[in-house]
């Protein structure tokens, strides 16, 4: 005895014209939304402030909403105040040099001032490096421990990662620094990549 | 002689009887429920000062968290077994949008968006922007690709299918917002109480949106842009709610301190919910006495 | 109306006796403006220390007061320099973190300005505790200020805080009233504050301080050489790793009790130098002939008398045998020798043969120089009447004693009294400075006298440099027509002319010391006074030979380092005390007295006054004087000639702290940024902007989330603040006050807020 199935299926559905193109309209939504939402976020993340300062020769282009300070030791720093824990910080420094210095000379100034202040200081890197201005200079990576100076505080310390690029120009050195929190360092690497790509002296 | 009574009332006029599970007291149900529990938790542990602990904490967390699925689950499933004609898709719509938000939106959305780095920060228009294209084209996304490949069009058969199959997606995508919440911020009974309702009122309110327009492309015959309109205007009202919220709820700063006052926001989701829900439900009722009339107008 | 007189007195007792019941039922905290936190928090524990094998050990310990934001300590000299007791090269800066606990160490320091004899010194904090260097800038501490020692009185309360002991008890507080002043010619009448607190003796260099929480006076009391056996010592670590802890190992001095408090008044100008970070050096090489020479011999004291007043060369007026009943003055004249600034003396007053500690002055460092003249004494305290015994100390050694009787009438003998010197004018009369005279042939010394007898002995002895160099013959009378009482002049004389250097004159009555006074013998002759030095004037130069040869500048540019000061002098013998004074802005921060070791006569004494920084901006005075008396005096102004404005420099305020809660977890959020925003700025400006320059204080939260605003807020102002932090909605505020009604009393602000996270 031979069984024979009969599958009975709805009659299908035919969809009219607009109610397919409505769904594309909702794909080409989805997909506008999308580039949108990353452009938004990149525009804010991204933004920049231009800076300025004539006496020196520097211009530059640093992250919106970072703070700036000038009071230093340094031409300017900014710093990412809402990044919690270690600040994310940029700064722009320039020393008078003797022309037969090399950046290599600067390096091994800096490395001995900062092993001699800073017990945790570490170098981790050194290589030549090409500005996108063509201008060459030298990178050199390192870290150390910076902790809150409020003794009544209960700050765990942090280790920082330190990237200086030296270019000497024009009789002076020019030391571009970035210092994050270790852990963050590359996740906040382009933004230093961004400033230093416009950064002009 | 004899005296016959007569009575004054008219005979009974026999209705056909409507064969599919009224959504929108179920909905109404179920919110009520989930508000009251939300309350109720908060209340006891704000003013009674109730503090849980270890394992009956986390046990009151995970019972918070699956209170709308299970309000669900009673309202709506359940109820729906006992119509003449159930919506047989309810069960594959929660399970897929349940999946579907955690294993791709919320991951992939908070990966590629990142909006806790950068939307906090920036003033409230913008915020709603950028909650409206990122988070909340997310969900409203979300919710309507898995009603439309779950339902559509065959399991939509008189409008309010689509709230119903709506309001199941974003019980599902709320779930999962819940879950995540919970276990990323290691949060309070209190909070999660009052963030529990929020997500889901929010989810809801989204889903009217999406219900409305899908409803309309697949019973009307509307402008082919209304269901990316739908899908846009629901991504604007998390956007409007999420950054309103946060205002009321974010404490300020006296030299006497400053608390968070979350019950601001719960009082305000609840608000726009219910603002949403009267206004999309009188656009289905506008529709289907539309669509009622022109039934009466065809016919001999 | 008599019931009515009646019931008004009634009342009027009840509501006196109401009032009286309350205000002796307030609390004596809430009566003062002590801000008991902040003192809590800048009083530190001073550890000097020293690697001995690997371990450091603990040689000295003292306590100390943050007295600058940027880590400024005022402390004792003793425990801080390195010395025979204290032989560490290292100083360990210990905090009260929390309160009622033993303080942490956290800090390394550095001294940055001491002196040994007035047994003060000021720290800088230059490294963390692991060694790791300290930008002075990012600083932050709190500290207290400096009041007017001057001010406080007798009986006033005062509030003593410091370590008890040597790292193992928390701070303590000890009340106590002023009880007296000690005299010294280092600092006058005012030498000294007495206090009736219970002090111990790791106190010292800790902080006493006024009714208004203001640092008045400085706990001090100096060691004596370490010794386990008189139990002046503790043995706390294995020094000499023989495996146990005895006195063999090195024993940290504690010392005894404290009565002595060192005015604040002295603080000021090693503050001020401190603060300005400036540092002065004399005499540099070129101008030098000979070195001092540092004392090797015992030193000791030798007994002269007593005093009940002094003149203000710091000599005695009279030399007494009895001092009247209701008498409230009386100093103790004595010669010392060989004495250093590490040299301990102490003073031991017995009356009727118990110890008087009212008038007793506890161990202390010397602060005078190696020889000379010197009176310790108290004055505005009325002495009971008694038989008082006064025995002098050296290094715990007891020297000379001394008695005198207090009580009866006032004494009616033969006296000589008020001696001054100077040259005769042609009308006879004694003029010039009185203490210190030029060079010359001849010097005279003009004593008041009464109730001589005529035919009763007396006796003129002159000394040059210790040595007897002229006397009254043998048997000398007085003469009846000098009559009882009126006044004498008398002269020393030389044909040789008299050198330059230090005279003293001793008269007696009967072979009694009578009177004595010293004085000085130097510079050229310009009328009746003397001319020693001249030619004050600055320049700037990079070495010492350039400044020789360069032009006088009275105004530099701002920032200039180092300034050279050059003066000429004549006719000043070795040995002479001579003084230097700097003050920028009318505020001295340098004064120093030593014995001229130089030729007799020269030009172009050189000194450099230097900055690492550049001098900041200021008028500047050099002052150069011989005993009390201005001899040279010049200024120069560097930048505008004024001093810049320290907005950090007072610590009046109320402190703000709290913790930032996440508003979900009610956890403390870490790494948050909290910022004060200065009264010209709002918030809309600050976010415009993000530039530092609008900021009075940033913070950042802890582990726990908790925060300290590094800046004290004033009353009334108007702040702004914003708190932030990435992933969570941020909080801002503008018109932030503090009024009497939010907060009634100066007590830190600690408040809790709640960020909401997104």
């Amino acid at each position: 005895m031979s069984t024979t199935i009969i599958e009975v299926g709805e009659a299908p559905v035919e969809l009219t014209l607009r109610q397919k193109w409505s769904h594309y309209f909702v794909i080409i939504y989805a997909i506008l939304a999308i580039i949108i939402g990353v452009n938004l976020r990149d525009s804010a993340v991204f933004a920049t402030v231009p800076y300025s300062n004539p006496q020196v020769g520097i211009t530059a282009f640093y992250p919106h909403r970072w703070m700036i300070d000038s009071s230093g030791d340094y031409v300017f720093r900014v710093r990412d105040m809402a990044q919690t824990g270690f600040k994310t910080a940029m700064q722009v420094n320039i020393i008078p040099v003797n022309s037969d210095m090399t950046t290599r000379n600067i390096l091994e100034t800096l490395i001995l001032n900062r092993s001699q202040t800073d017990s945790t200081f570490r170098v981790l890197s050194q290589e030549p490096i090409q500005l996108a201005d063509n201008t060459e200079a030298t990178r050199m990576t390192s870290t150390f421990v910076a902790s809150n100076e409020d003794p009544f505080l209960e700050s765990i310390p942090t280790v920082v990662e330190r990237m200086d690029v030296i270019a000497v120009q024009g009789g002076q050195a020019i030391i571009i620094s970035f210092l994050s929190d270790a852990l963050t360092f590359e996740q906040n690497y382009p933004k230093f990549e961004q400033f230093l790509n416009d950064v002009d002296f | 002689m004899s005296i016959r009574s007569r009575t004054i009332n008219p005979e009974e006029i026999e209705q056909e009887r409507y064969p599919f599970r009224r959504v929108w007291p179920s909905i109404i149900a179920e919110m009520a429920a989930l508000f009251g529990i939300c309350a109720a938790v908060y209340f006891a542990t704000r003013l009674l000062n109730i503090e849980l602990t270890g394992v009956s904490l986390l046990a009151v967390e995970f019972a918070l968290i699956a209170a709308p699925i299970v309000l669900w689950v009673i309202f709506s499933l359940m109820r729906e077994r006992a119509a003449d004609i159930p919506r047989s898709r309810l069960l594959i719509v929660m399970i897929v949008s349940l999946l579907a938000a955690n294993a791709i939106t919320v991951p992939l959305s908070n990966a590629l968006f990142q909006t806790s780095a950068w939307l906090p920060h920036e003033a409230s228009i913008q915020r709603i922007i950028g909650y409206a294209f990122t988070l909340g084209a997310a969900q409203a996304v979300t919710q309507y690709m898995v009603v439309y490949y779950t339902t559509y069009p065959r399991a939509l058969r008189v409008r309010a299918d689509t709230i119903a199959y709506f309001s199941t997606a974003s019980v599902g995508y709320a779930a999962v917002l819940n879950l995540h919440f919970i276990l990323d911020s290691g949060t309070i009974l209190d909070v999660l109480a009052l963030t529990v309702f929020a997500n889901q009122a929010i989810s809801l309110a989204m889903s009217f949106l999406l219900a409305f327009g899908l409803g309309e492309v697949r019973f009307a015959s509307p402008t082919p842009f209304l269901m990316a309109v739908m899908a846009a205007l629901s991504a604007l009202v998390y956007g409007v709610i999420t950054t309103l919220r946060s205002g009321l709820v974010n404490g300020g700063f006296s030299l006497a301190g400053g608390a968070a006052s979350p019950l601001f926001g719960f009082v305000f989701t609840a608000v726009v919910l219910v603002a949403v829900g009267i206004v999309i439900a009188f656009f289905f009722r506008t529709a289907e006495r539309r669509e009622e009339e022109a039934a009466l107008a065809q016919s001999p | 109306m008599m019931l009515t007189s009646k019931a008004r007195l009634f009342a009027t007792s009840w509501l006196m006796l109401v009032v009286l019941l309350i205000t002796s039922g307030v609390p004596a905290a809430a009566q003062t403006s002590l801000d008991v936190e902040r003192i809590q928090r800048a009083t530190v524990l001073v550890m000097q220390t020293r690697i001995i094998g690997s371990s450091p050990i603990i040689t000295c310990v003292g306590s100390g007061t943050i007295v600058s934001r940027d880590g400024l300590i005022l402390t004792n000299a003793h425990h801080s320099l390195s010395g025979a007791n204290c032989s560490g090269d290292t100083l360990i800066i210990s905090l009260n973190i929390r309160p009622g606990e033993p303080p942490v160490a956290r800090y390394q320091a550095e001294v940055v300005q001491a002196n040994p004899g007035l047994d003060l010194a000021l720290l800088r904090i230059t490294r963390q505790v692991d060694g790791r260097l300290i930008d002075r800038a990012s600083l932050a501490l709190p500290f207290v200020e400096i009041g007017d020692s001057a001010g406080v009185g007798l009986d006033d309360t005062i509030t003593v805080v410091g370590y008890p002991g040597i790292g193992n008890d928390p701070i303590v507080f000890e009340r106590g009233t002023i009880s007296g002043f000690a005299a010294e010619p280092s600092g006058g009448d005012r030498s000294w504050i007495k206090t009736s607190a219970s002090i111990t003796g790791t106190m010292s260099g800790g902080g006493a301080y006024n009714q208004n929480g203001l640092l008045i006076g400085i706990p001090t009391t100096a060691p004596l050489t370490p010794n386990p056996a008189t139990g002046n010592c503790i043995s706390v670590q294995d020094s000499n790793a023989d495996g146990l802890i005895n006195t063999n190992d090195v024993c940290i001095p504690t010392g005894g009790f404290i009565n002595l408090l060192r005015p604040s008044a002295f603080v000021r100008p090693l503050l001020q130098a401190a603060q300005l970070d400036i540092s002065i050096s004399f005499p540099l090489e070129r101008v030098i002939s000979t070195t001092a020479t540092i004392p090797t011999a015992r030193p000791h004291f030798r007994y002269l008398g007593f005093s009940p007043s002094v003149n203000p060369a710091g000599m005695p007026t009279t030399i007494i045998r009895s001092l009247p009943t209701g008498s409230n003055s009386l100093y103790l004249f004595f010669d010392y020798e060989n004495m250093t600034p590490e040299t301990v003396y102490e003073l031991r007053v017995n009356t009727n043969g118990i110890p008087n500690p009212n008038f007793s002055v506890s161990p202390v460092r010397w602060s005078g120089g190696s020889r000379g003249l010197w009176y310790v004494g108290s004055s505005g305290q009325p002495f009971p009447n008694g038989n008082y015994e006064f025995t002098l100390f050296i290094d715990g050694i007891a020297g000379d004693s001394a008695r005198l009787v207090i009580g009866g009438g006032p004494d009616e003998g033969a006296a000589f009294s008020d001696i001054v010197f100077g040259l005769l004018d042609s009308a006879g009369n004694v003029t010039g400075t009185g203490f210190v005279l030029p060079t010359g042939n001849t010097a005279s010394a003009r004593f008041l006298y009464r109730n001589m007898t005529p035919g009763g002995s007396w006796a003129a002895i002159w000394y040059y440099e210790g040595q007897e160099v002229q006397r009254t013959d043998d048997g000398t009378v007085w003469a009846e027509s000098d009559g009882a009482s009126g006044t004498k002049t008398i002269s020393i004389q030389s044909v040789n002319g008299l050198l330059p250097g230090s005279y003293r004159l001793e008269l007696y009555i009967e072979g009694r010391l009578a009177a004595v006074s010293d004085f000085t013998l130097a510079g050229g002759q310009d009328g009746s006074f003397a001319r020693i030095f001249n030619n004050t004037h600055f320049t700037t130069a990079s070495t010492v030979q350039e400044a020789l040869s360069a032009a006088p500048i009275s105004s530099f540019s701002a920032g200039t380092s180092p300034i050279f000061a050059m003066f000429n002098w004549q006719l000043i013998g070795p040995g002479t005390l001579w003084r230097i004074e700097w003050s920028v802005d009318n505020q001295l921060f340098f004064s120093q007295t030593q014995p001229w070791s130089g030729a007799p006569t020269g030009s172009n004494f050189l000194m450099q006054i230097a900055s690492p920084a550049g001098l900041p901006d200021g008028t500047y005075r050099l002052d150069l004087f011989v005993g009390q008396i201005q001899f040279d005096t010049a200024q120069f102004r560097v930048g505008i000639g004024q001093l810049p404005i320290d907005r950090f420099a007072s610590a009046e305020g109320i402190a703000l702290r709290g913790q930032v809660l996440n508003s979900v977890s009610r956890d403390g959020i870490q790494g948050v940024s909290v910022m004060l925003i200065s009264e010209d700025y709002s918030v809309a400006d600050f976010t415009r902007d993000w530039n530092q320059a609008q900021l009075i204080a940033t913070a950042t939260t802890d582990r726990n989330g908790r925060f300290e605003v590094n800046v004290p807020l004033q009353r009334g102002a108007l702040y702004s603040i914003v708190l932030l932090a990435e992933g969570f909605l941020p909080i801002t505020a503008d018109g932030v006050e503090i009024t009497d009604e939010n907060h009634p009393d100066n007590s830190p602000i600690d408040i809790t807020l709640e960020l909401t996270p997104e």
